[in-house]
């Protein structure tokens, strides 16, 4: 089947129109549930923190966090263990262009802030450690993608960085377990809700997560750029 | 009017996910994808979502999008060797 | 007073950028159409963010840096845009001049 752009726009339309039928003669509207109440007012009891989804995330279920972040090392490792033997030195992108390095040394350091920036806000704002550790790690993709060959990382430090913080965070949880009887329960003075440091152990967890998020994706784009020859 | 907005991207996702599976330019696909991650982003934000939308804004529409690219990529490479 | 120059400034911005997208759907091929998004938005861009600083003075460390940011990777986009356009399809003006007939 063909497809191009005009075909695409005709049918947008043509939806567009059925969705304002449908709007005037049956009168869709948000529905909203209770659940989001409920969750907000065990928050305001528990931790001080300001965002709600972090203290589901780290604090409800912070059993679960571990098993995310167990998924993620088993993938990359995976794929470290398959493609380690075809890795290369070159990269596959070898487009040169001084203006682009230039441009790139100046915008890194903006994502590395806004990263963390977004981990350290991550219990007053929405974001986090997953979210801010992505951002660090697309900002090394950028400098992957501009300065093909003049830019490399060792692999030895990426490692050590994740696998220090993995222990750091079952590390916190243990110790939580040691004083108050509960995996990654709060044994910090909590604070006030709306100040930086606040919100008790859940800034030290979110800092873990997000180097240990950092350095596996920053490795699995290595891997994918320099792979060459795979029989 | 809001509901109005949701059921528009809704549709237009609609759209580019037919648009996705049945171009055959793989590149032109695969920012079709990226596309539809950005539809996506409003709609979480408009649900009052938005750590997923800061999610998927960051992955969905970046990192997944440029893997995607880099595969294209390497098997470009080897079939030009062959 | 300064609300009403931060309304004007917004209002002005967002014509702009009607009208990056009028060119985007005009303009007939990839150079020109590069034209009409890169700096019609940019400027576009620059006028929504000053008017929200006219708005809500206490964010202009923030918006700033989005001002720098959006400064810095526009026109470069573009730059790199352009520049594949030429690898790619050759050369496109009638003008006769070749200023990248070396770098090919």
């Amino acid at each position: 089947m063909k497809f191009s752009i005009r075909s695409i726009f005709i049918s947008l339309i043509v939806s567009i129109m059925i969705v304002l039928l449908l709007q005037i003669f049956l009168q869709f509207d948000l529905v909203t549930s209770s659940a989001g109440s409920f969750v907000l007012n065990i928050n305001a009891n528990s931790t001080e923190s300001a965002n709600a989804v972090t203290s589901v995330v780290t604090y409800f279920r912070g059993f679960d966090t571990l098993g995310e972040v167990t998924i993620l090392f088993l993938s990359i490792f995976g794929i470290s263990l398959g493609l380690e033997g075809y890795r290369d030195k070159f990269n596959i992108f070898a487009y040169e262009n001084s203006l682009l390095k230039i441009a790139v040394d100046t915008l890194f350091p903006l994502i590395v802030l806004f990263g963390v920036y977004i981990i350290i806000h991550g219990h007053l704002s929405p974001g986090g450690g997953f979210q801010g550790g992505v951002i660090i790690a697309s900002a090394f993709l950028l400098m992957f993608l501009a300065k093909s060959n003049d830019f490399s990382l060792k692999h030895n430090i990426l490692e050590l960085a994740e696998s220090l913080s993995g222990a750091g965070f079952i590390l916190l949880g243990v110790l939580s377990i040691l004083i108050i009887n509960r995996f990654l329960g709060n044994f910090l003075p909590l604070g006030k809700i709306g100040e930086l440091f606040s919100g008790g152990v859940i800034p030290l967890i979110y800092i873990f997560v997000s180097i240990k998020v950092s350095a596996e994706i920053t490795s699995l784009v290595e891997y994918f750029i320099r792979i060459k020859d795979v029989k | 009017m809001i509901g109005l907005i949701i059921l528009a991207i809704f549709i237009t996702l609609i759209v580019l996910a037919i648009a996705i599976i049945q171009n055959d330019d793989l590149p032109h696909s695969v920012v079709l994808f990226m596309g539809f991650g950005l539809g996506s982003v409003i709609l979480y934000f408009l649900f009052s979502a938005p750590d997923v939308a800061l999610t998927e804004a960051v992955i969905g529409t970046g990192v997944s999008g440029v893997v995607f690219l880099v595969t294209l990529l390497q098997i470009r490479s080897k079939e030009i060797k062959k | 007073m300064i609300d009403i120059l931060g309304y004007i400034l917004i209002l002005l911005g967002s014509i702009f950028l009607i009208l990056s997208g009028v060119g985007l759907l005009r303009m007939p091929d990839t150079i020109t159409r590069m034209h009409a998004g890169t700096k019609a938005s940019t400027l576009g861009s620059l006028l929504v963010i000053i008017g929200v600083i006219c708005l809500e003075p206490t964010l202009w460390f923030k918006l700033s840096i989005l001002a720098l940011f959006i400064l810095i990777t526009n026109p470069l986009s573009s730059s790199i845009l352009a520049r594949s356009t030429y690898l790619k399809h050759g050369f496109l003006n009638q003008s006769g001049i070749d200023d990248l007939k070396d770098n090919r």
